[in-house]
């Protein structure tokens, strides 16, 4: 995918900027705090409507006004012109026709009815600083990771997310009313409560399998190329452990079938837990990606390289799986990698890039120059450059610049 | 904008489907023509509201003196089947589609703990009575495909389990007259599992 055109409007620090693309390397440089990462931001929205730095929508709006848009226009690699464009309109108080915030999402101009409609339009992986949380943080950020990724190459496990999310919902607050009902270990439930739950239990068990079972299925592809990914990574030193934790009993060589009884079931023997609690204990939304290496985990004992090296091979997992399922190769945004990652790292994973296009944010545009530009070129042997283009952010404002770098 | 007039701006857009500025229309409308259509309005109300009520039987709307109503009094309509809708417009739509010819039982909404719509808020009681009583030998369950629908058939299912009826539910599938390519995903994936032979 090649994005030609990125249109901002009052997106964070941008009144109004419209950039014209270089088909190869676009690199943004300027010093801190001037708005670089918030293109990459841009873009990075276009392909699940959510940002890899917040979960607020108001956040991204120019201080002092009302609402954001943001278009981005691209080529697939099928040569179609396509478009995806957001537009957010924050909630106002004393507003009768917008006290509730409104999102709006096009598609080729078109207004599509669900966000699900959005998943698979548009493909892009960010590698930033951010994804150093995939390790250091709890288990929701590594769900999320999971449910992005799938969500784009199965746009029907977004809606199983959206369904189960809700059915959660329903039976949490059924385990609220029973518990201010008085019920849980010291009071069972009479029959007919028990068949209330129940029905809630069978539904939630469907959803969550559903969930669960196509998360299985992509932490083992992604178990095999994180492991290959870490084992270049390190030269070999290191083994990389991926695995899906959910509820007890579950092994890969089960069917969705399988899993719903097996969830259901779950369900059933936790019931006055669940009660006395108020919420449900177990399934998909308590789940995690287990990360361990070299048999010890990641989180308490690998060193801040060691962290790094792991994440760079789940993110190359995600590109590689992107790639393999959609048939496309997504855009690069790459932000502030040259100077998080060492040069072993950067090489891992310039390696990976080939053809796609880049966009690319740092504060020294000289060693971007040099190690993703010219070093390319030289690789392959050939005297002939990618194309590329330098763009220099100053306080939300970007404007295209020649420089002469080879000399 | 002047009291009265603002006064019935609002209480048209509390109706379903009527935002704000189609409730302005229909509004303005009314005030233009005030004998062709707010007089015929007025007295519309005023007879529904006087004379439309709940049918005690089958839960959809008849006029007072008619109860039951003509559909739960109709000898040619078969007692072995039993229909069971959310609401009492739903009994109008299966009516229109004119594939049933059995009688119908409103629920008077589905399960829903999040509306704090529990079983007890249902007319579930009424309906274990009238299949108890005999006579019914299948119950159809025509309610919403949303998981406050599938958790309401699941509960119906349980609840006349006792009873030795047949329970069913409206197939899931593909919209009359429509290409698969104009499907949603998770309507066609509903579709495929209920697949059926030719």
């Amino acid at each position: 995918m090649i994005v030609t055109h990125i249109n901002l409007n009052q997106f964070r620090n941008y009144k109004e900027q419209e950039i014209a693309a270089s088909p190869g390397i676009n690199v943004f440089f300027g010093d801190n705090a001037q708005g670089k990462t918030n293109i990459l931001e841009a873009v990075y929205l276009c392909t699940c409507a959510r940002s890899h730095r917040t979960a607020k929508d108001s956040d991204l709006i120019l201080r002092q006004t009302d609402h954001y848009a943001i278009k981005v226009d691209f080529k697939s690699c099928n040569g179609s012109s396509e478009s995806v464009e957001i537009q957010y309109l924050d909630a106002v108080a004393g507003d009768e026709q917008r006290n509730r915030a409104i999102r709006h999402i096009y598609h080729n101009n078109m207004r599509l009815e669900r966000i699900s409609d959005l998943m698979g339009l548009f493909h892009a992986v960010i590698f930033a600083p951010e994804d150093l949380m995939l390790v250091k943080e709890g288990p929701a950020t590594r769900r999320r990771y999971l449910d992005l990724l799938i969500s784009q190459v199965r746009p029907s496990y977004f809606l199983h997310l959206q369904q189960f999310a809700r059915i959660l919902a329903q039976r949490n607050k059924l385990l609220k009313d029973l518990r201010e009902q008085g019920f849980g270990r010291q009071k069972p439930l009479d029959e007919a409560r028990k068949i209330q739950l129940d029905v809630w239990n069978d539904t939630l068990a469907k959803e969550g399998a559903a969930i669960i079972t196509q998360r299985m299925c992509y932490s083992e592809r992604i178990a095999q190329i994180a492991m290959d990914a870490q084992v270049s990574i390190s030269s070999g030193k290191e083994q990389l452990y991926v695995k899906y934790r959910s509820i007890t009993g579950l092994s890969p060589d089960k069917d969705e079938n399988e899993i719903v009884s097996l969830y259901a079931s779950k369900l059933k023997s936790m019931v006055c837990e669940d009660i006395e609690k108020g919420v449900t204990g177990q399934g998909p939304h308590r789940d995690d990606l287990d990360l361990s290496l070299d048999g010890s985990g990641l989180k308490p004992f690998a060193s801040q390289g060691q962290q790094r090296s792991a994440v760079l091979a789940l993110k190359l997992a995600e590109l590689v799986i992107l790639k393999q399922d959609t048939g496309e190769t997504p855009v690069f945004l790459l932000d502030d990698v040259m100077s998080e990652l060492d040069e072993k790292r950067r090489t891992s994973l310039l390696q990976n890039i080939d053809d796609a296009q880049v966009f690319v944010t740092c504060t020294d545009a000289r060693q971007v120059y040099d190690e993703m530009i010219q070093k390319k070129a030289g690789d392959e042997g050939s005297k002939s450059e990618r194309p590329y283009a330098f763009f220099k952010v100053e306080n939300g404002q970007v404007s295209r610049q020649e420089i002469d770098l080879q000399a | 904008m002047v009291p009265p007039v603002d006064n019935l701006i609002r209480s048209l857009s509390r109706l379903p489907g009527l935002g704000r500025r189609s409730a302005e229309r229909a509004a303005l409308a009314l005030l233009r023509k005030p004998e062709l259509l707010l007089d015929t309005l007025v007295s519309a109300l005023q007879e529904a509201r006087a004379s439309v009520c709940c049918c005690s039987v089958c839960g959809g709307f008849t006029s007072k003196g008619h109860e039951p109503c003509g559909l739960c009094t109709d000898a040619t309509r078969d007692d072995a089947l039993l229909c069971v809708v959310e609401e009492p417009s739903d009994i109008f739509s299966i009516e229109r589609s004119g594939g049933f010819n059995g009688r119908y039982h409103a629920l008077m909404g589905k399960l829903s703990p999040s509306k704090q719509t529990g079983p007890a808020d249902l007319r579930l009681g009424t309906l274990s009575e009238r299949v108890a009583r005999g006579g019914v030998k299948e119950v159809l369950l025509a309610l919403s495909t949303d998981m406050e629908g599938d958790a309401t058939a699941g509960y119906i299912g349980e609840l006349l389990k006792p009873l030795g009826v047949r329970v069913t539910r409206l197939a899931f599938g593909l919209p009359a007259d429509s290409g698969v390519g104009y499907s949603d995903p998770l309507t066609l994936k509903r579709a495929i599992t209920g697949r059926m032979d030719v």
